[in-house]
């Protein structure tokens, strides 16, 4: 097969996925298109936002900045606390992104809520002759398409049409819901769904809808390494054998050579 | 238009995609990729995404203003409540076998089409749609505040 092949195969399995990303992403990025136009940026602010940023909230956000007086620091801290849920997804994906060699760098650089889900769901099922790593690459740079080019289509139309975009949104929390349910219905125990939902419910009773997450990721990250004990055996299952087997062999090798050492 | 001048403009970008940037690659720049995964990380791996996803459905509800039925289920707004519908129409396309949770997208439309039935009148139905928008609603609020959808109109 030739490389060209290998890209085009993994394109054509990867578009599928992406299909709800398409239409949450064209409708939100364009909103967010509209919205920089209306606040009196050129066309191109929005298009350099989504390229450079590429996270929908804080995008939002970067509005405002922008409007507000200048404030380093704060803008600095304020990102990084919208942002800093992506930890958790570098952490759950550390082993799946292992050994890509280039495209891990723009596997990492367009790690979004979104991608992560898709990625997450879809590598379950990904064909055998399909190349995981160009598949993973087509996955992030379609849904950073998407969400760039509506950004880019929603900043240069801007409020030429009456257009009112709420509530069509909702195909992100739909997807979420979906991928959630699918998530639970994959597990044999569910604790740490539950744990999600309850730490996040609650710190959002507690905190309310403007800081909640870093609490409630907080409380999930306390919670998971304090019941780490009981639930590492549940949650033994690796995403594939070759690599289970491999880490096995590896870690009995470092114990022979700890008990060398003793 | 900001009154900022440019690379104060510049500045404040670089910041958030530095701020953002970081928290993307921090996880994998701390650990090793050349030793094998250390066992908490797979752990964390294995345990983290269900608790993730449940987070993530939390925080796409994270403005839903519960206690006003019927439209709760809608973010709290007319405008939502009848685009959410259209939403729902959009939903089931996605490419994530959708037929096994299609009572989940049933559920949508059938209380979208009770809360329609149940909706007061037109005149009556447009004040509330204009005080409503002005509330915290599910998501950010966007530049049109009037009500555009065909049953406003």
């Amino acid at each position: 097969m030739t490389k060209g092949h290998v890209c085009w195969r993994a394109l054509l399995a990867a578009f599928p996925y992406t299909t709800p990303i398409l239409a949450g992403f064209a409708f939100l990025g364009f909103a967010y298109g509209v919205y920089m136009n209306v606040m009196g940026f050129p066309f191109y602010y929005p298009f350099l936002l989504a390229l450079v940023i590429f996270g929908g909230s804080l995008e939002f956000v970067a509005v405002s900045l922008l409007l507000a007086p200048f404030a380093p620091l704060a803008t600095f801290l304020l990102a990084l606390l919208i942002q800093a849920r992506h930890l958790f997804y570098g952490l759950s994906l550390f082993d799946t992104y292992r050994g890509l060699g280039w495209k891990r760098f723009f596997l990492i650089y367009g790690l979004c809520d979104e991608t992560f889900s898709i990625i997450f769901t879809a590598k379950r099922r990904l064909p055998k002759d399909v190349d995981r790593g160009w598949f993973m690459l087509w996955i992030t740079w379609l849904n950073e398409g998407y969400w760039v080019l509506s950004a880019l289509l929603g900043g240069l139309v801007g409020g030429m049409l009456p257009f009112d975009t709420t509530g069509l949104g909702f195909v992100m929390t739909a997807m979420f819901v979906v991928i959630f349910l699918e998530q639970w219905l994959h597990e044999s125990c569910h604790a740490t769904a539950m744990l999600g939902i309850l730490a996040a419910g609650g710190s959002l009773a507690l905190f309310g809808a403007q800081s909640f997450m870093v609490p409630a990721m907080v409380i999930i990250l306390l919670a998971l390494l304090l019941a780490r004990r009981p639930l590492e055996q549940r949650y033994a299952t690796p995403f594939s054998e070759s690599e289970a087997a491999g880490d096995g062999g590896g870690r009995q090798g470092t114990a022979v050579e700890r008990g060398v050492m003793r | 238009m900001t009154d900022m001048p440019l690379y104060q403009q510049a500045i404040t970008v670089l910041l958030c995609t530095a701020a953002t940037m970081l928290t993307r690659f921090l996880p994998f720049l701390v650990i090793s990729a050349r030793k094998p995964t250390p066992p908490l990380v797979r752990y964390l791996g294995n345990a983290l995404p269900a608790a993730i996803f449940g987070l993530l459905v939390v925080y796409c509800l994270k403005d839903v203003a519960w206690g006003r039925p019927p439209a709760a289920w809608h973010a709290g707004t007319h405008r939502c409540r009848c685009h959410s519908w259209a939403a729902s129409l959009v939903a089931p396309h996605a490419g994530l076998d959708g037929g096994r949770h299609s009572p989940l997208y049933a559920a949508r439309p059938t209380r979208v089409c009770l809360s329609m039935w149940k909706r007061p009148a037109k005149q009556a139905g447009r004040a509330k749609c204009n005080a409503q928008t002005k509330g915290p609603s599910w998501q950010w609020e966007g530049p049109l505040r009037v009500c555009r959808c065909w049953l406003c109109r």
